[in-house]
């Protein structure tokens, strides 16, 4: 009998844990699941109530009137200056910053720390004003460096990989220094490595974040030459006659499938940095 | 001739009181020297400074001659073997150990050769390729030590490096490094708390403690002629057993003037049967066999005695069978200590 309960209690795990997962599941899935669905679904469809969860003939030609809606393709190209550009400054600024940080003890470094950490804690919407004023008087906006400079560094990134350099133990650094390895050696054949698996992800979550950021170029461009694909995107929510959910949808699954396609490719390297900062 | 030198060295941490202050310690070229001590002796921070990678407060360092001041720690000509071995973990067991000939510059023909010669010397010829993640922690101390070697140093700098061991593979590269001292005829500085290591591979000992040195000398006359209590019992396992004079003397025994207590070397007892009288020149303990450790060629007893425990430790032979017994020392075997600790001669 005992043996008897023991298997249904098991089997009542198995299935809850299954439930559970499949929630979460949903959770994620639907709403990509939903964006895809509307965005072959045609205008009288996206309206249909009770809605449709099912498409038998597509109608794939919302994408190609995505293309007619906007200037796709420049934006695209503004979106991969942006993000790129962004990338490349925050490599060049986090990685000295951070070394500097984790390894050498100057004066003021404690406080400069902090500051950096207190940049965090500050929200966009409390200096994006300041910022456009002071954009617009060096007459940078609507260029491409109001796009990338104000994300040229982050305080997050130079955190993460701070806590990363202070993680290597010290008997490294010592046994590099008797091997007659310069400071710049040091850095280039032994922290970077190491580093490695964190600056990749810092790379992936950077190129995430601002292939999606909406808020910041929004507010620095006033036109289409400049302007990235999630601005654009969100243009084709104001058209005349009624919102045309399914070329918006369409426009959205353009838009996140490379930041879709960089994050199933990589996900893994996200996780392994993660849990390689907590376990060691 | 010397190897290393001391002199007058000091080193403070901040502010704080000097955890060695005014040494001297002088290291014969081409020795294998111990610096033993307990933890918190200073021994470490010695060899810290040897190697450049902590600063002297104060004094003079020198290696084959040389001042040290201002010389980087990758210029002193040295090579150091670390605790936790500090291995490169993203390089591969040949790039850990080239990378030091790299940084000076080694052609590549010279690097290759000798790079394999000390590979297949610690017999890693075929983990050449593996990243030091995926080896054992006796492989790993074996990448440690060819990446001192190849660098072909005039002298080793050695941190505890077989304390993260099993004891089987300690006691298998303790003879590993006899040989390679040999071998090579460098200078070998090694750093322990481990009497046994000391005693078992070095050919000097300098015995440290709260960043003095208390004895310096060759294993055998610090184990047969201990200056002062301390060294009596760090050196020898068990350790010397120490006798407070005060509760001999009522026992009618006369002790050279000035003493306060007195040893002997656990291998220096003779057990007998109960009540059975000193002879000559013997002084005798009544006590209680109350521990006894067999350990196949010698065997170990605990007594409990009026004066305090007494350990003895016999070479092979009949088994001592809990109970009480009379336990002997010859008193040629007896070391008298006054009160400083210091042993009276």
């Amino acid at each position: 009998m005992r043996s008897q309960s023991g298997v249904f209690w098991r089997t009542f795990g198995k299935a809850c844990r299954l439930a559970v997962n499949l929630l979460i599941f949903a959770v994620f899935f639907v709403p990509f699941y939903w964006m895809f669905l509307t965005a072959v679904k045609n205008l009288g469809q996206t309206l249909r109530l009770p809605p449709a969860f099912w498409v038998s003939a597509p109608h794939w030609e919302n994408f190609g009137k995505v293309f007619d809606a906007i200037p796709f393709f420049s934006m695209l190209k503004n979106n991969l200056v942006m993000t790129f550009g962004i990338m490349i400054c925050q490599f060049f600024t986090v990685i000295p910053a951070a070394y500097a940080f984790a390894r050498f003890k100057f004066a003021g470094g404690r406080f400069l720390f902090g500051l950096t950490l207190a940049t965090m804690m500050i929200p966009a919407q409390l200096v994006f004003l300041p910022l456009f004023l002071m954009f617009s008087k060096m007459g940078l906006v609507n260029s491409y460096a109001s796009l990338i400079l104000p994300w040229a560094t982050s305080s997050f990134a130079i955190f993460m990989l701070r806590q990363t350099f202070k993680q290597v133990p010290q008997e490294l650094i010592e046994a590099a220094k008797l091997d007659n390895a310069s400071e710049w050696k040091i850095i280039f054949k032994l922290m970077l490595p190491i580093a490695k698996p964190t600056i990749v992800t810092l790379g992936l979550i950077t190129f995430i974040l601002n292939w999606n950021d909406y808020f910041w170029p929004f507010v620095l461009t006033t036109n289409n030459a400049v302007r990235t694909l999630p601005v654009g995107i969100t243009s084709l929510n104001i058209v005349d006659g009624g919102v045309k959910y399914h070329i918006l949808m369409a426009g959205n699954v353009l838009l996140v499938a490379p930041a879709l396609a960089v994050f199933l490719f990589a996900h893994k390297q996200i996780i392994k940095a993660f849990t390689y900062m907590g376990g060691k | 001739m010397t190897g290393i030198e001391l002199r007058g060295v000091e080193k403070a941490y901040g502010g704080n009181k000097p955890v060695i202050e005014n040494l001297d310690v002088q290291i014969e070229e081409g020795s294998f020297t111990i610096l033993l001590g307990p933890s918190g002796c200073g021994k470490s921070t010695i060899l810290r400074m040897i190697a450049g990678l902590e600063k002297e407060t104060a004094g003079e360092i020198f290696i084959n001659g040389i001042d040290m001041r201002g010389v980087s720690p990758g210029a002193r000509e040295i090579a150091m073997v670390f605790q936790n071995y500090a291995l490169y973990p993203t390089m591969t067991v040949k790039e850990n150990i080239e990378f030091g000939l790299k940084n000076i510059k080694v052609p590549k023909p010279e690097r290759e050769a000798r790079v394999g010669e000390v590979i297949e010397m610690v017999g890693l010829t075929e983990y050449m390729n593996r990243k030091p993640q995926h080896l054992s922690g006796g492989q790993r101390q074996r990448v440690a030590l060819a990446r001192a070697i190849v660098k072909k140093p005039k002298v080793f700098l050695m941190d505890e490096p077989l304390s993260n061991l099993d004891a089987k593979l300690r006691a298998q590269i303790r003879t590993d490094l006899i040989e390679l001292h040999r071998n090579l005829g460098a200078t070998f500085v090694y750093v322990t708390h481990d009497q046994v290591e000391a005693m078992s591979m070095g050919t000097d000992i300098v015995l440290l403690e709260s960043g003095r040195i208390r004895q310096q000398g060759a294993p055998e006359s610090i184990y047969s002629a201990p200056k002062n209590l301390f060294s009596a019992q760090f050196i020898g396992s068990p350790p010397m057993n120490i006798i407070k004079a005060e509760n001999l003397e009522h026992g009618g025994a006369s002790l050279p003037p000035g003493t306060v207590s007195l040893g002997f070397r656990p291998e220096k007892v003779i057990v007998s049967g109960e009540g059975r009288a000193p002879e000559r020149g013997q002084i005798s303990f009544r006590g209680e066999l109350v521990a006894r450790e067999i350990l196949g060629d010698h065997a170990i007893y605990k007594f409990k005695t009026a004066f305090g425990c007494i350990h003895t430790k016999t070479m092979s032979g009949s088994t001592v069978e809990y109970g009480k017994w009379s336990v002997r020392v010859d008193a040629k075997y007896l070391y008298y200590f006054d009160e400083k600790g210091d042993v009276i001669k």
